[in-house]
């Protein structure tokens, strides 16, 4: 993948080649801007604390410094929340902010978006304060009714205020879900008809798909990054209430002892959120690449209306596929195996989205002027990391396969694979792209860029390697201390991390070099409208 | 390697070497080099692919999901040849009989707390087949045992401070 200088040259510092963004109001850009700005450097500032914590994890399987074994499994917790939920989640929450404000949807109440961002950032210091202090490490999961089992490792005062703190988190989660609908569903996509149904169905693109029926007022079908915001707004919103109403029973039992859940249900309440919170990252990614890689390939997204059908698939299925986290739980009794049947072809349907959107970007990506920068060769990094591990995640959806790979390194391998290398790049990239636009700055240092780049490749790839290979051997997961057989693929994988950890260091020093940079002069900052 | 982890080896590297190569080969018409060549990109041509692929795409996971109809464990059972029971409890398996003729095997799984997993690999260290171990409810994994020796016993779901040293075993006779 090498620059291609001519391109670089012709763009104006920091713009994207080709931009089609509405006018906007000064008012709502700067305050957007103000808002996105808080979003990513907390979740950044939540990323180093994470990434901190999975290093001691690692280093210690490897036997370098040996911690403590409640420890590790509370640091493990920490973690496991800390980057998936505080880090890569909450840094997209606030992104999606900045996509809708650029298509000319922004927020039409700030309020939520406040809400969602205090909460996520008290839930998370509650995390940090009930694993890391109090002790408990049930993992992020927290498998009902292990967190009221803890060997006397921690106490049932600290499962209630860990599950306050994960409700709290939730709640942000909901917030932010209303504030996407709230502006999704406004004036600004131009529906023809004010029934609320009707408007989230134009928001859903609909209008691409039947354009007799549903039909805008202001001359412009829904943008294509809109329907995947839509859609994961809808399901964040309905099945992160599963979850809580779970976290609620559990603060209850921490006061009142003699009130318990059933197991079962616990778990099927538990991956209703489980799962779809995987989406949290992946869908504002995908609305991330239909956003920028359109604008660096300077053509419009290659997609018809099929895509459409896709994405109303994926909002139907996301609700009813939680139970391919249980294929493995099969009791003699009760109603658990057909349900774990049922959700078997409704999380291959998933697939569809992704297939779907990876043509489309390929399509918009072939024979293009595409412009090669920071930003869009994460994207591209991000694009072949969510390739190859959906891979593995459609391999996992499989019944029989999952036999195997169940709680194995390999399960460990492939979030890591899909978390950093596929999603995680693509949210770096979004972070090289939007940074310098709202920083009013231009970005510090490509060539450092590329460093990050090639070191998270190269340390990332041989890091989630040396998890897959045990893990298709049948190496269990979240073991303090892994059976010697191993320990060989535990040692391979510290270089790598280290090459790994040296890249993310380069890179937040290029993010805040850039925030600290000298403005751009007037004549070439970017302009948004 | 067992067969399935052989299958989900060959399976794996294949469609993402499928992968990879396809996207490398996309990058590769942007170069300027390749652009010169003058061959535009034929939208419409790419538009009607689209609806190609989202059907190629359907096929496969169809095709996927009739395949597994023939190894859902709790679908294809095989007649048991014994049965044994396994009781587990933080931080320990408790299994009955400790030896278990060789041939095919109904294990009986059930926890006294929390979650568990049971986690059966062969005398070679590989993993043969799992199962979760519910708290206070039967579920019962049928698995041929052909190699006499001694299985190991990992728990395949965290179930707490001790997890990684909840192991058991048992043997297989001839």
């Amino acid at each position: 993948m090498s620059t291609d200088a001519a391109s670089v040259r012709t763009a104006a510092p920091g713009t994207l080649p080709y931009d089609d963004s509405p006018t906007l109001d000064a008012t709502n850009i700067a305050r957007t801007e103000s808002l996105v700005k808080r979003y990513m450097w907390t979740s950044t500032l939540f990323l180093v604390i994470a990434g901190a914590l999975g290093l001691v994890l690692r280093q210690s399987q490897a036997d370098i410094v040996r911690v403590d074994d409640n420890l590790w499994y509370a640091l493990m917790t920490a973690h496991g929340l800390g980057a998936f939920v505080a880090w890569a989640g909450f840094f997209l929450m606030g992104a999606m902010y900045w996509i809708l404000m650029r298509l000319g949807i922004p927020l039409r109440t700030y309020i939520l978006a406040e809400i969602a961002y205090w909460t996520m950032v008290l839930g998370t210091l509650g995390i940090v304060w009930t694993t890391l202090i109090s002790g408990f490490g049930a993992s992020w999961v927290a498998l009902y009714p292990l967190p009221f089992h803890s060997a006397g490792e921690w106490s049932d005062t600290a499962t209630g205020l860990f599950s306050f703190a994960v409700l709290l988190a939730g709640v942000s989660i909901i917030t932010w879900s209303l504030a996407l609908l709230v502006a999704v569903t406004g004036p600004a996509i131009g529906s023809a008809s004010n029934n609320i149904f009707y408007r989230l169905l134009i928001a859903l693109g609909f209008s691409k798909l039947w354009p007799s029926k549903f039909k805008h007022t202001n001359g412009r079908m829904t943008p294509y990054p809109v329907i995947p915001i839509t859609v994961v707004a809808v399901n964040m919103l309905t099945m992160t209430l599963p979850f809580a109403v779970l976290l609620v029973f559990m603060i209850i039992e921490s006061i009142d002892g003699s009130f318990t859940t059933d197991p079962q249900l616990a778990k099927n309440l538990l991956w209703a959120f489980g799962h779809p919170v995987v989406y949290l990252l992946l869908f504002p990614c995908v609305a991330a690449l239909y956003y920028f890689i359109p604008r660096f390939a300077r053509r419009e997204l290659v997609s018809g209306r099929i895509v459409v059908v896709v994405w109303a698939i994926a909002l139907v299925s996301n609700s009813f596929l939680w139970a391919h986290h249980m294929y493995l739980d099969y009791p003699d009794s009760g109603p658990q195996q057909i349900l774990n049947f049922v959700h078997e072809p409704v999380t291959f349907a998933i697939v569809l989205a992704s297939a779907v959107s990876i043509y489309a970007l390929s399509a918009t990506i072939l024979r293009s002027d595409f412009h090669w920068t920071a930003a869009s060769k994460f994207l591209i990094a991000g694009m072949a990391g969510w390739l190859t591990a959906g891979f593995q995640g459609v391999i996992n959806a499989d019944i029989q396969f999952d036999e195997m790979l169940h709680n194995t390194l390999w399960i460990v391998g492939h979030f890591h694979h899909m978390a950093l290398l596929g999603l995680g790049m693509i949210l770096m990239g979004v972070f090289y792209a939007v940074l310098p636009m709202i920083s009013h700055r231009p970005l510090y240092s490509e060539k450092l860029a590329d460093i990050h780049l090639w070191g998270m490749l190269i340390g990332g790839y041989g890091w989630v390697i040396a998890w897959l290979i045990p893990g298709l051997e049948g190496a269990p997961r979240r073991f303090a201390i892994l059976p010697e057989e191993w320990d060989f693929w535990t040692q391979v994988s510290i270089p790598f991390i280290i090459v790994m950890t040296v890249a993310i260091l380069v890179g937040l020093y290029n993010y805040v070099r850039t925030a600290t940079n000298s403005p751009w002069a007037p004549d070439a900052e970017p302009q948004i409208s | 390697m067992n067969g399935t982890q052989i299958v989900i080896t060959v399976l794996y590297s294949a469609v993402t070497l499928i992968g990879i190569v396809g996207l490398i080969a996309v990058l590769r018409t942007t170069s300027r080099s390749s652009r010169a060549k003058g061959r535009e990109a034929n939208i419409e041509k790419l538009h009607k692919g689209e609806n190609w692929w989202a059907l190629m795409s359907l096929a496969i996971v169809v095709v996927l999901f009739v395949a597994t109809f023939f190894g859902i464990p709790w679908m294809n059972r095989a007649q048991a040849d014994s049965t044994a029971t396994v009781r587990a409890l933080q931080f320990a398996f408790i299994i009955q009989p400790a030896q278990i003729p060789a041939g095919t095997v109904d294990f009986k799984v059930k926890s006294d707390d929390v979650s568990h997993g049971f986690g059966l690999y062969a005398p070679d260290g590989k993993l043969v087949k799992q199962i979760q171990i519910i708290p206070d409810v039967e579920s019962t994994m049928t698995v041929k045992l052909d190699t006499p020796g001694t299985y190991k016993i990992l728990c395949l779901e965290f179930c707490g401070v001790g997890h990684h040293n909840m192991v058991g075993q048992f043997e297989v006779t001839k």
